[in-house]
């Protein structure tokens, strides 16, 4: 892989956006219209070549969403994708299918990524099997070397899907995106279902593939001590737009949205004069209904009758970004 | 075997538990000799490596571990046995035991809407409740877990993966009225604040009605919030028993150790930027043919020679140590974690205890955590 020009961003987001349709009963809908939930509205985005942006956030707020409309794995509603300059928004046929070797996903369901009825060793060697990469022993040999990367022994290779942990099924996944060495990965959750020794090797690994090949990497996770340590920025994600984002120890030690310091508040620490403190009152709002203006309005303790009535801009101090109307 | 008195009214008591996979002649042993039991009202914790056989014994102990399974060893309920016994482990399950699974994908039918399979999963153990009442008890669950309530005409693809895991979760604790709940690894794809939500409702409920729980789950921080104590589990078997205070505080067993000193600390992220996070060396070995002395021995930092390799450590009791603060702190402040161990409460599986014990030192001097 050769380093391309570092000022390039290797992918971005202009004003991303994927809706989709909501459910409803036949009397509202003819009394509302048609509803749509707004997943992903207008993120804007951009990870360079060795660089590793972290996408923080509630659950449901449309993370993953958004890391599948930029692998074009969603359709993205309206807005642009560019990979190194160019736009790709509506790319098909080859072109598609080179940006499918340059650009990897970590699925957040290791479960629901792979083929059962397969064996891991074909698992893992499935993307270089179809991009036709390599001879079939060099193909093996590559496999066995992936498989010692995620820390996964050669007698798991033999294996099928359900006679594996979930947390080596979960490295599993993480081997065939790396397979083909991409250029852009999504790690969607990587680590969620490893134990923190096994995390912590996963971890180093993008580290490290960051640092020798250049890899550019969004990791999406809620574990914020692993982000703070690995990413560096961090972006975070409330109801589907991006309401804060700096460089991760800026962000950690500076949060300016309410949102975030809620987030940062509820982390457990081991310092032992920390507590817990309680999560943001009130409830989670939907996301097919979402409040006016400010979307966290409802459980912000600093609201002001203005954060109804007008989307907060996003006010850029440097490298921070912050969408508040408390934030000065 | 030392174990812990078993009263008689113990929720559940699992003795000499194992679990072997595949061939019988070289079995994968993912569960081995495992002595669990868990009180009325009580919270016990499972943590371990990736691997290390958790799943398999929370599964073998509804008997969902399948036909390629072997399963020795007790399983009460109640004090009924229900080890072999497949009907009476088909009535107690879902109903005074249910489960949440680790893939909260596979748990729903890809064909139903979440509603349909909720209110069927209520009229099972609600049978008195009316078509209405149901719905609105499906409605209240979804509520308690942050879902708003039109997701019920939603199907599992539409969720987001920490949605289904709320969603799974109302599932195991509020359709019907569990005893107990076995939880694995419920909360891995929620943030922080949806589940500081969920651990204010498993605190409820277990105000409520008494559930007890057993919890398997990676997040320690999770341990400190939910359990009153704690099994650390490492090849198939248990290697550790102790309180949540112990664990923090002065943990036992050298894999316990190593564990905790792996994880990133938010309180230092300006030193550790740019460096790599503490692994432990080597992996764990294959269960198929795991070695004779330690399971841990080939990866211990502490390890004491021959022996080590050669005898495989009993569970013993732990002398009592000095509560030391270790390098990684203390216990999260949490609700359980004030209590200090008392004497029996701490046992390892650990030829440097067992060496101790003997000669009637104090445990860990000249251990360095
Ligand atoms: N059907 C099977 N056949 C053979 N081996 C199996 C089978 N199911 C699980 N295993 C092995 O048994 C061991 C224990 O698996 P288990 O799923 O219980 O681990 P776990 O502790 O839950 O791990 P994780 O934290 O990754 O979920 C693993 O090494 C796994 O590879
Ligand atoms: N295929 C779909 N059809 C309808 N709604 C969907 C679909 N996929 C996602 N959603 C909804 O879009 C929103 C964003 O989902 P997404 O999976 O991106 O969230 P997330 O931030 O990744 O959450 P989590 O942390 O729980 O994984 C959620 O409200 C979800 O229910
Ligand atoms: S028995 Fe020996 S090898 Fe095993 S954990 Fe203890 S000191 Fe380490
Ligand atoms: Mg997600
Ligand atoms: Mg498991």
């Amino acid at each position: 892989m050769n380093a391309p020009d570092a000022a390039e961003p290797v992918i971005a987001a202009d004003n991303l956006s994927v809706r989709f349709p909501v459910h409803t009963g036949l009397r509202e809908r003819l009394r509302t219209g048609r509803r749509q939930l707004h997943a992903v509205d207008g993120v804007s985005l951009a990870v360079r070549a060795s660089e590793t942006v972290a996408l923080i956030g509630e659950s449901g707020s449309g993370k993953s969403t958004f890391g599948k409309a930029l692998l074009h794995l969603e359709t993205a509603h309206a807005g642009a994708i560019r990979f190194h300059g160019d736009d790709v928004t509506a790319a098909t046929g080859d072109r598609l299918r080179e940006l499918r070797r340059r650009r990897q996903l970590v699925f957040q369901n290791p479960y629901a990524a792979i083929n059962r009825r397969r064996l891991i060793r074909d698992v893992i060697a499935e993307p270089l099997r179809y991009h036709q990469l390599g001879r079939a022993d060099d193909r093996r040999a590559r496999v066995h070397d992936l498989a010692g990367l995620v820390g996964l022994s050669p007698e798991h290779l033999d294996r099928y899907p359900h006679e594996l942990s979930g947390g080596q099924l979960q490295r599993v996944v993480i081997a065939r995106a790396l397979a083909l060495e991409p250029e852009f990965l999504v790690a969607d959750e990587p680590t969620a279902s490893l134990d923190v020794s096994v995390g912590a090797q996963i971890v180093n690994l993008f580290a490290d593939m960051r640092d020798r090949f250049g890899l550019a990497l969004l990791y999406i996770s809620h574990d914020l001590p692993t982000v703070a340590h690995l990413a560096d920025r961090i972006a975070v994600m409330y109801l589907g737009r991006i309401v804060e984002s700096a460089p991760a120890a800026e962000l950690v030690e500076n949060p300016r949205h309410p949102y975030t310091q809620v987030l940062l508040a509820s982390v457990p620490r081991r310092d032992p004069g920390h507590r817990r403190t309680a999560p943001a009152r009130g409830e989670v709002p939907d996301a097919a209904d979402r409040p006016s203006g400010c979307h966290f309005r409802t459980r912000c303790p600093l609201a002001m009758p203005v954060c109804a009535e007008q989307v907060p801009a996003a006010q850029v101090h440097g490298e921070h970004m912050v969408a508040c109307h408390a934030a000065t | 075997m030392i174990q812990a008195p078993t009263k008689t009214t113990d929720l559940l008591a699992v003795t000499g538990l194992g679990v072997a996979y595949g061939d019988p002649a070289a079995p994968v042993r993912a569960v081995v000799d495992v002595d669990l039991t868990v009180g009325r009202g009580e919270s016990v914790g499972i943590v371990g490596e990736s691997g290390s056989g958790k799943s398999t014994l929370l599964r073998a102990l509804l008997g969902l571990h399948g036909s390629g399974a072997a399963v020795s060893g007790g399983i009460a309920v109640d004090g009924v046995q229900l080890a072999h016994d497949p009907a009476a482990m088909r009535r107690v399950r879902g109903g005074t035991v249910s489960m949440v699974f680790q893939d909260p994908v596979n748990a729903f039918n890809p064909a139903y809407t979440l509603g349909s399979q909720l209110g069927r999963l209520v009229a099972l153990h609600r049978p008195e409740l009316g078509r209405e009442q149901r719905r609105a008890h499906v409605a209240a669950m979804l509520d308690r877990v942050g879902i708003p309530a039109h997701r019920t005409r939603s199907h599992p693809f539409e969720f987001s993966q920490g949605q289904l895991q709320r969603c799974m979760i109302a599932a195991a604790f509020l359709a019907g009225r569990p005893a107990l709940v076995l939880a694995d690894e419920p909360t891995t794809s929620l943030d922080v604040t949806v589940e500081a939500q969920i651990v204010e409702l498993i605190r409820d409920l277990r105000a409520e009605l008494g559930m007890s729980m057993v919890l398997v789950t990676h997040n320690l921080g999770l341990v400190a919030d939910l359990c009153d104590r704690v099994h650390v589990m490492y090849a198939g078997r248990f290697v550790e028993h102790t309180t949540i205070r112990g664990l923090f505080d002065s943990p036992a067993h050298p894999y316990t150790r190593a564990l905790l000193k792996s994880a990133p600390d938010l309180d230092r992220v300006r030193e550790s930027r740019g460096s790599r996070l503490p692994t432990m060396r080597g992996g764990v070995p294959d269960l198929a043919a795991p070695p004779p002395g330690c399971p841990f021995a080939p990866r211990c930092d502490e390890h004491l020679g021959e022996v080590c390799d050669r005898d495989l450590p009993e569970l013993l009791p732990v002398p009592l140590m000095p509560a030391a603060r270790t390098a990684h702190g203390t216990a999260p402040a949490g609700q359980a974690s004030d209590t200090l161990p008392r004497p029996g409460d701490v046992r390892a599986r650990c030829h440097r205890h067992a060496a101790s014990a003997l000669s009637g030192g104090t445990a860990v001097e000249g251990v360095k955590a």
